[in-house]
Formats: C-alpha cells, sequence, structure tokens
C-alpha cells in the first residue's frame, strides 16, 4: 500500500538516516526547500502548486521537530520501528519513553555503537532490500558540509511567510543587503569572505546554525 | 554456445525529451569509456529524427546504416555495426533518410529491440532523439538502465518529466495488459484529464480501490530503473539539484532513480565538435572527462560481466 506524503515520516521525507546530525538535519531541510519552493527548478514541470505547498508544509513540520533535541526524543520511538534497518531488541520503557539500552551507563557507550552499525551504508542489491525513498547508500553520499546559498536562504524566508522588511527588522540587515545577499550579486572573489559572512548572519536569523556554511561562494564555480 | 551468449549483455540507453542537453555527447563519450571497461561495445544511434552520433564518434565514412536494416535490406543489426577509431567500440549509425521514421513500424520496431537485445556484444549504449514518441519511449525501456540527461533549466526539466511520466505510463499499461487488470486504460483516461495531479496521487487511488493490482503496478514502477545525469553543471548548487530531482522523481513518480553524475560545463566541448574529435579523448584529464569515466566505472560495475571459467560447470 503506498503511503500519503503526508503519513511519511520525517526521516523518509528529508531523505535522513536515523542518525542523522544535526548539520545533516539542516542540509536536508535546506536541499528540500530549495526543490519544493515555487522557484524550485528540481520540482518545476513535475508538481502542482498544491503538492509543493503540502510538501514544504510537512518539511517545515519535519525540520521543527528533528532539529530539536526535545522533539526529536518524543518522536523518534513513534517511528523507529517502521524502519526496517532498525531492528529492536531492546526494551522500551513507558515510563521514561527511552529504550532500556539508552539508559546504560555512559561509560559503556552501547548506544552509540549499536547507532554506529546500524547507520552502516548499505548498497542496494546486497540482500537487505531498500526502503522506498532511497537507501542508505545514497543517503551516506549527502554533502557534509553546505554552502548557505543566498537562494535557499530566500526561500526558507518565503516558505516562512517572511518579507525582507521582517528579517531586517530582526537582523538589523538592510533589505537592500538582503537582496544582494539573496542574489549573491557581489562583484569579485574578493567580496567571498564579505559577502559569507552576511549569509551566516541571515543564516542565524532564520534560526539555521551560522557555522554549517563553508568557504567562499565564488569557490563552488566549476569553472573558477 | 557462442563467447558473447555466455556474457550478460548490459543495455544503456541515453534518454531525455528535450534536444541540446547533451545526450549524443554523453552517449558517444560513455560508449568510448565503457568500451574501455569492458572491451567490446556497440554504440547505436537511434535518434529516429536526426541522427549525429558518428559525427561525436569522429566516424566520418558513409556505411550501411540502421534504414538499411528497417528496410530489410540487412537481416542481421550486426552486420551494418561499423568500426570506428577506438578500439572496442562499434557503431551502428543512423538513417538520415526521412522515411526512416515512416518506416519504422510496430513490427519493425520489435524486429530492431529484438536483435539490439541479441547483438554479439558485451555492452550497448543507444543514443536517442528528442521528444517522447512511442518509439522513442519503447528504446529506453529496452535498457536497463536508461539513462535521463537534463541541464539546469526548467525546460530540459520539465520535458524530462513529461518523458518520465510517458515511460511509467507505458510500463503500467504494458503490466496491466499483462495482468488482465480491469479498468486500467479507463482509470488512467480519467487521471490524464489532470495534468497536475501526480502519479503517486493516481496509484494511491487506484490502490485504494483494488490492493493487489496496486500492488503489481506499484512495483512495476518501483522496477523501473533510471539513472539521471546533470550535463552542463556551472556550480555546486546543479550537484543538489540533481539529488533534488531525484527525490521528487522516488517521492512523486514511484520510479527508482539514481543519480549517476553531474557533468560540468566546459567550453571546449565546443571545439572539439568542431574538431570532429570526441571530447573524452581530446581532453581527458579534464573533469568533464573525469566525470564520465566514473560514470561508465559505475555501470559496467552495475552489469558485470562473469569470464566462461568464473561460470560454475554444467558437467558438476
Amino acid at each position: 500500500m503506498i503511503r500519503k506524503i503526508e503519513e511519511m515520516d520525517f526521516y523518509d521525507l528529508l531523505n535522513l538516516p536515523l542518525d542523522a546530525s544535526p548539520k545533516d538535519i539542516e542540509n536536508a531541510y535546506l536541499l528540500a526547500v530549495a526543490a519544493y519552493h515555487r522557484e524550485g527548478l528540481a520540482s518545476y514541470g513535475g508538481l502542482g502548486d498544491v503538492d509543493r505547498r503540502l510538501m514544504l508544509d510537512k518539511v517545515e513540520e519535519a525540520f521543527q521537530t528533528l532539529r530539536d533535541p526535545e522533539k526529536k526524543k518524543a518522536y523518534d520511538p513513534l517511528v523507529l520501528p517502521g524502519h526496517p534497518e532498525f531492528q529492536q531488541r531492546a526494551y522500551f520503557r513507558r515510563s521514561t519513553r527511552r529504550l532500556e539500552i539508552e539508559d546504560a551507563s555512559e561509560e559503556e557507550k552501547l548506544w552509540g555503537k549499536i547507532k554506529a552499525v546500524l547507520s552502516l551504508p548499505r548498497r542496494r542489491g546486497d540482500g537487505h532490500g531498500h526502503r522506498e525513498h532511497g537507501d542508505e547508500w545514497e543517503r551516506e553520499r549527502l554533502p557534509q558540509d553546505f554552502y548557505y546559498y543566498g537562494d535557499y536562504l530566500k526561500k526558507v524566508r518565503e516558505i516562512r511567510g517572511l518579507s525582507r522588511e521582517d528579517i531586517a527588522e530582526r537582523c538589523g540587515i538592510s533589505p537592500v543587503r538582503l537582496e544582494s545577499l539573496e542574489e549573491e550579486s557581489f562583484p569579485s572573489p574578493s567580496h567571498g569572505e564579505e559577502l559569507l559572512e552576511g549569509l551566516k548572519r541571515y543564516a542565524k536569523c532564520l534560526g539555521l546554525d551560522p557555522e554549517n556554511g563553508r568557504g567562499s561562494p565564488f569557490s563552488d564555480r566549476f569553472d573558477e | 554456445m557462442s563467447e558473447y551468449s555466455k556474457h550478460p549483455k548490459a543495455i544503456w540507453a541515453i534518454g531525455g525529451g528535450k534536444g541540446g542537453t547533451g545526450k549524443t555527447f554523453l552517449a558517444a563519450n560513455l560508449a568510448i569509456a565503457l568500451s574501455v571497461e569492458r572491451g567490446d561495445v556497440v554504440a547505436v544511434d537511434a535518434d529516429l529524427g536526426g541522427p549525429n552520433l558518428h559525427t561525436l564518434l569522429g566516424v566520418r565514412e558513409n556505411g550501411r546504416d540502421l534504414g538499411d536494416f528497417v528496410r530489410n535490406e540487412v537481416t542481421r543489426l550486426e552486420d551494418i555495426a561499423l568500426p570506428t577509431s577506438f578500439p572496442g567500440l562499434r557503431l551502428i549509425r543512423g538513417s538520415e533518410n526521412t522515411l526512416f521514421l515512416a518506416n519504422l513500424n510496430h513490427y519493425r520496431k520489435l524486429k530492431l529491440i529484438r536483435q539490439i537485445k541479441s547483438l554479439p556484444t558485451r555492452g550497448v549504449v543507444i543514443d536517442l532523439g528528442t521528444g517522447s514518441a512511442y518509439n522513442t519511449l519503447d528504446l529506453f525501456l529496452t535498457a536497463s538502465p536508461g539513462v535521463l540527461v537534463v541541464t539546469p533549466e526548467p525546460t530540459a526539466i520539465e520535458n524530462a518529466y513529461l518523458f518520465l511520466k510517458s515511460c511509467a505510463l507505458r510500463v503500467l499499461k504494458a503490466y496491466a495488459r499483462y495482468f488482465g487488470i480491469r479498468d486500467f486504460d479507463q482509470k488512467m483516461s480519467q487521471w490524464l484529464e489532470y495534468p497536475s495531479a501526480t502519479l503517486r496521487k493516481f496509484m494511491e487511488i487506484f490502490s485504494a480501490s483494488d490492493g493487489s493490482a496496486g500492488q503489481v503496478l506499484t512495483a512495476a514502477l518501483n522496477n523501473f530503473k533510471v539513472y539521471l545525469v546533470v550535463n552542463k553543471a556551472r556550480d555546486r548548487k546543479d550537484v543538489h539539484l540533481g539529488r533534488s530531482i531525484v527525490d521528487v522523481v522516488r517521492k512523486y513518480f514511484l520510479i527508482d532513480m539514481d543519480l549517476l553524475g553531474t557533468v560540468p560545463q566546459d567550453e571546449r566541448v565546443h571545439w572539439s565538435l568542431k574538431k570532429f574529435s570526441p571530447f573524452i579523448f581530446e581532453h581527458p584529464e579534464s573533469e568533464v572527462s573525469k566525470a564520465i569515466r566514473s560514470m561508465a566505472e559505475r555501470l559496467s560495475l552495475e552489469s558485470p560481466l562473469i569470464k566462461p571459467e568464473e561460470r560454475p560447470s554444467s558437467q558438476a
């Protein structure tokens, strides 16, 4: 039976492994927003506005849940049994809403070891089968470093219904400068650092981790 | 049993819907890279509207072509495979005869597909033309996997989705007919009246009304393997674009798509064309050539050649 998009769990929705780091979660979120935004190239001609909006609402809900350690902790036990790679062998304590092994002493670090085994990359065709939306091998290849493209931040701002003026007021960046950050319209590579710092500040205003960005945007171009 | 019949043959078709995305460029250079990987590959120019794979492979001599085969002037497809200047690569030229398309009726198309499948070689690369005509779709579906080429432009992506949707419908219809699924054509026709409705939505509704048939058809889509190549990429956002298209296709078309690779934009492609020399040969150390070799390696690894001595003996 095909699940509706609304019924997909947040990990499948964002193509994330169960042990995704906060950086992975943020990267997957940005990628999804860039893809399903009404100006997103990736869904152009493939999806209508209604489907895009529905997906973006779910993506936002997924991000707001998985980025928050408390919400994530409450959410995970609800979906983990539905993941074939998660072979539950430990008792789940309703009282603490934790797995028994999570309560093990810190010295043993058993939970960490188990998570490391569970998240080993697997290739399709290795006898383990694959999930409906992307396998672990594919997920493993997601970039660990991610650059805050102005274009991506603009899309995040727009899907949250924020105007440039809203952001300008919140962050103390002028709307004109925000526009140039979103367009990445800085004149030359010598302005790369300035642009990156501006984008980090913008990202922080949107509640994203400012240290997630990397390098100069100019070094990202293949022909430079 | 001939040596080749012992080898499982791989067929890769390069398609994409829109013209100018670099399908023929990729087909020519992939064919060369694959011929290095596998030792014996045949490139088939099945661009039924405007064949020019021979130009990109630097083959300037005229000879027999697909038109001769379709007109029954040649019985076996392998007899029109021309040598190229690359060891291990032969070429079946496309027909420049304008009557070729008219001559490719259903029976002859099936004959062509059958003979492509039985070509005595270790790999076949099919270069397809633009558009989503049935002949093009059926040749794409012959391959396992098909390779879809897009450029980071809305028109190319829009046409790619149309191409995929047309392929998916062709697959679903074939399965529905084979398994005798009733009312499928009628439901499909109703769905097609709403162009914004996704294939996933259709399958959700169809599965709700007929669970077992829905399972069969969903499995058919899941087993339809397609690779995506983003060509003429200018920055890392275009690499992300490939991942995002794969995500849209898996979620909304239910097709098993993977990203095969991203080929960066390189102005030297234009000059290699003018020199009638394949790019991978002219600039072997360029990022473009590295990307194509990497794709060839992955495609070849996924369709391994089995040496006769490694096969279990029938006497055992």
